[in-house]
């Protein structure tokens, strides 16, 4: 869920800073290629602000629910 | 719906209020971050609704500021997951649009939108929402706010509010640069202009601030009448909507007030509540396209910074 709410953010190339998302088992994994480390820091410590939030958004509203997610699709009927 | 963008922005306030300088991506990025679940939380409890009653999230796509931008469309991806609800992606100056017509009930009104990131002069056609005017460079909203910077105005509540004040106390109409190209207009050559003759003007005793005040909006705003008037001309329109933070500016609706009656036409504009940025206006396009079928796919739930009026394909409307 996480990686999928924040791949739109990692998805535009953004010159200097490269990032890719996967997920492995219940681990989120981030692959940074950068040249310079002063883009790198800025990079990463961004995104961490934004998973910090995922997560925080994660734990606050719940569980995603048990069914496979269906677009438009209503949970109650 | 998307509520929790309304309180994001009066408490985005507190962000800048006290300082000399605007919205800051960074610090407003960080200030939603920290509210904004909360938000969301209060907005859910305050309308009574568990998330198995909301029928769509919508969440701003742009035009606007990237870091802020993002932290919201973050949440909304989230919260569509969470919930299995469908996700929205709406263009910012839509919103406004369609909060303008729901409040005012113009059916289908030339529209100016004035803000401090935006000024267009819009109408639908041909399911477009097309710009038939814009500014070539800062937005109205812009120009008044640094020009409220130039003369140290306050930013407390707001600069274009202090400078509509100050203006009712001005007597004297000082000559500023007037520039309509055509169906556009550009204002950095107003703010040129005072940035570097203000000091000198107010030393002088040529003039006060309240005159310079006054003399920025009677130019500022009959460039916008101008442009909006020939759009109206053009179309054969008899209806103008004024939206956008400035819209809530009394002179400006006085003056396109006076342009409609003579030409048999009805102005329509709103109040502080749905002129300002809001989240319902959000919400309110929202819900326009999700009744028209409408869906923001995941993988194309970025947002953009550039995001023209004119992208939009207007489905919900005939």
């Amino acid at each position: 869920m996480a990686r999928r709410s924040l791949a739109p953010y990692v998805q535009r190339p953004r010159g200097l800073v490269q990032k890719e998302l996967s997920v492995n088992g219940s681990a989120l994994a981030i692959r940074w290629t950068a040249e310079d480390p002063v883009f790198f820091r800025i990079s990463v410590n961004a995104f961490l602000d934004q998973l910090s939030l995922v997560m925080r958004n994660i734990r606050g509203f719940g569980s995603p629910p048990m069914r496979s997610l269906g677009r438009g699709k209503r949970t109650d009927t | 719906m998307t509520t929790w963008s309304r309180g994001a922005c009066r408490a985005a306030e507190k962000v800048t209020k006290g300082q000399d300088v605007g919205f800051l991506p960074g610090d407003t990025a960080r200030h939603h971050r920290a509210v904004i679940l909360d938000l969301l939380q209060e907005a859910l409890t305050e309308a009574g609704l568990t998330s198995q009653e909301i029928d769509c999230i919508a969440y701003t796509k742009g035009p606007g500021m990237g870091a802020p931008l993002v932290s919201v469309a973050v949440v909304a991806r989230t919260v569509a997951q969470l919930w299995n609800k469908p996700l929205l992606g709406v263009n910012h100056c839509i919103g406004h649009i369609e909060m303008g017509r729901l409040i005012t009930g113009a059916t289908s009104p030339t529209v100016l939108y004035v803000s401090g990131g935006n000024t267009q002069v819009i109408a639908y056609s041909e399911r477009r929402y097309r710009i038939f005017g814009e500014t070539i460079d800062i937005a109205v909203g812009n120009c008044l706010d640094r020009f409220a910077r130039v003369l140290k105005i306050s930013n407390d509540p707001s600069p274009g509010y202090n400078i509509e004040q100050m203006a009712k106390r001005g007597k004297k109409l000082v000559e500023l640069p007037y520039t309509v190209k055509g169906m556009d207009v550009s204002f950095s050559g107003i703010l040129s202009f005072i940035e570097d003759a203000a000091q000198r003007m107010l030393a002088t005793g040529e003039c006060t601030p309240e005159d310079l005040c006054f003399s920025l909006q009677e130019t500022v705003f009959a460039m916008l009448v101008e442009i909006t008037e020939r759009a109206m001309a053009h179309c054969g329109s008899q209806e103008a909507l004024i939206v956008g933070g400035v819209g809530c500016n009394l002179r400006l609706q006085e003056m396109m007030e006076t342009m409609c009656q003579e030409r048999g036409a009805r102005l329509f504009a709103t109040d502080e509540r749905f002129c300002i940025d809001n989240g319902a206006m959000i919400a309110q396009a929202g819900w326009e396209m999700f009744r028209a079928g409408h869906r923001t796919p995941l993988s194309d739930s970025g947002i953009t910074q550039r995001y023209r009026t004119d992208e939009v394909e207007v489905t919900w409307r005939d």
